[in-house]
């Protein structure tokens, strides 16, 4: 492993030229709305890519194509802005070209990237600026909107490093390193977090087991109970059963709008009078009578059972 | 576990003492009128669902139960508590 060099810029006034329209990298730059018509909407995004080429000739030589690099980049930057009569933002999205490949710094200010197959003797950074500007909201017509943003990018640094073979035994050791903590590390969390897990889960389980029986179990002996006193006890059972059927029939039955009333035949002397018919409650093509009905019977329902409440509470209360 | 074998002890004592019982079954007539006494009653509670929402029905009537005989439901509900010691009332 060994160094190539370092480039830096270290005066903090130091910017990379650059040419963009209507701009003076050095000072910044004023883009400006000749708005005083009318219209007072506008909304303008301006999209500037900026590079520099830095040659590596002067530091280091070419990139060999048939060796490995890692290439780490830092800088800092400072963006301003400063206008009047418009709501801005600004989002600078820094890259690395190496070899025509780009790298993506993303938000972040520092970057490494491995660079493998390569033969060039320059990188390229670059910035792709977009700058946003909205009509601020005390903007009317006639004012004249200004939007300035300087952007200045200060402590750039690089630094190559050649990673290939058996030539960066550190930088491999510390990669293999850092992978095998990182499978001990995973190993130990899923080990601890599986410990508890299934312990936990177990113990619930059990005491879940310990108290209530499987889902089938209380259904079966039900069955079996009412088996066995059906065949013991015979007539005596039967006004049991004959409630616990009603009662479960009561449960099961739910409102109908095609209920009817069966009405036998009428015979005399084994001669048909009239013939039996099911006549309906609530007559055809008066269903939707019947959620109204039900609005009326849960008010009195509710109402009764307040009124219940109210007396048990009195009673309640005056003993 | 615990209910369970609560509960399979009580069929075991249930057959135990029934074991010498066997009562003959109800006489046929009387399970025709009573069957028959039951689907009048069913279809009473169906010409009441037409005015009645028999869910909401099924909904309010174990809470009528409950308040009618609040002082019943009181009285077994602290019964079962003063079983449990840990909950500490006498």
């Amino acid at each position: 492993m060994f160094s190539i060099g370092t480039f830096t810029i270290s005066n903090a006034e130091t910017v990379f030229p650059y040419t963009l329209p209507a701009w003076d990298w050095a000072n910044g730059g004023i883009l400006s709305f000749d708005n005083s018509g009318d219209s007072p909407d506008f909304n303008q995004q301006f999209v500037y890519t900026y590079n520099r080429m830095i040659a590596l000739t002067d530091t280091y030589g070419n990139l060999d194509g048939t060796k490995n690099y890692r290439i780490l980049v830092n800088f800092n930057p400072t963006t301003t802005i400063s206008g009047t009569n418009t709501n801005s933002s600004c989002k600078v999205e820094y890259q690395l070209i190496v070899g025509g490949k780009v790298y993506n710094f993303g938000n972040s200010t520092w970057l490494y990237c491995d660079v493998s197959g390569v033969n060039t003797d320059y990188i390229i950074f670059q910035g792709v600026v977009t700058d946003t500007v909205l009509p601020a909201y005390s903007y009317t017509s006639g004012t004249r909107p200004t939007y300035s943003r300087t952007l200045r990018i200060t402590d750039f640094s690089y630094n190559i490093i050649e990673t290939e073979g058996i030539s960066n035994p550190d930088l491999n050791q510390v990669n293999s390193s850092i992978e095998d903590g990182n499978e001990i590390a995973e190993d130990t969390n899923e080990a601890v977090t599986g410990f508890f897990d299934g312990f936990f889960g177990d113990l619930f389980d059990t005491i879940y087991g310990l108290f209530i029986p499987e889902d089938d179990f209380f259904t079966d002996y039900f069955n079996d109970l009412k088996t066995l006193f059906n065949n013991k006890l015979g007539a005596l059972w039967y006004p049991a059963q004959w409630l616990i059927d009603f009662i479960g029939q009561i449960y099961n039955t739910s409102s109908s709008v095609t209920t009817t009333i069966p009405f036998p035949d009428i015979e005399w002397d084994g001669v048909t009078i009239l013939d039996g018919s099911n006549v309906r409650i609530i007559p055809e093509g008066f269903e939707d009578f019947q959620p109204r009905i039900f609005f009326v019977t849960d008010i009195i329902m509710i109402s009764a059972i307040f009124m219940l409440l109210q007396q048990k509470i009195k009673e309640v209360l005056e003993h | 576990m615990i209910l369970q074998t609560l509960l399979e002890g009580f069929y075991d004592l249930i057959g135990l003492i029934l074991q010498g019982f066997s009562i003959p079954q109800m006489p046929a007539w009387v399970t025709t009128t009573l069957g028959d006494l039951k689907t009048y009653l069913l279809s009473g509670y169906s010409i009441l669902g037409c005015f009645v929402n028999l869910n909401h029905l099924k909904l309010f009537l174990p809470v009528v139960i409950v308040l009618a005989n609040f002082e019943r439901t009181w009285s077994l509900i602290m019964f079962i508590l003063r079983k449990i010691p840990f909950v500490g009332i006498e």
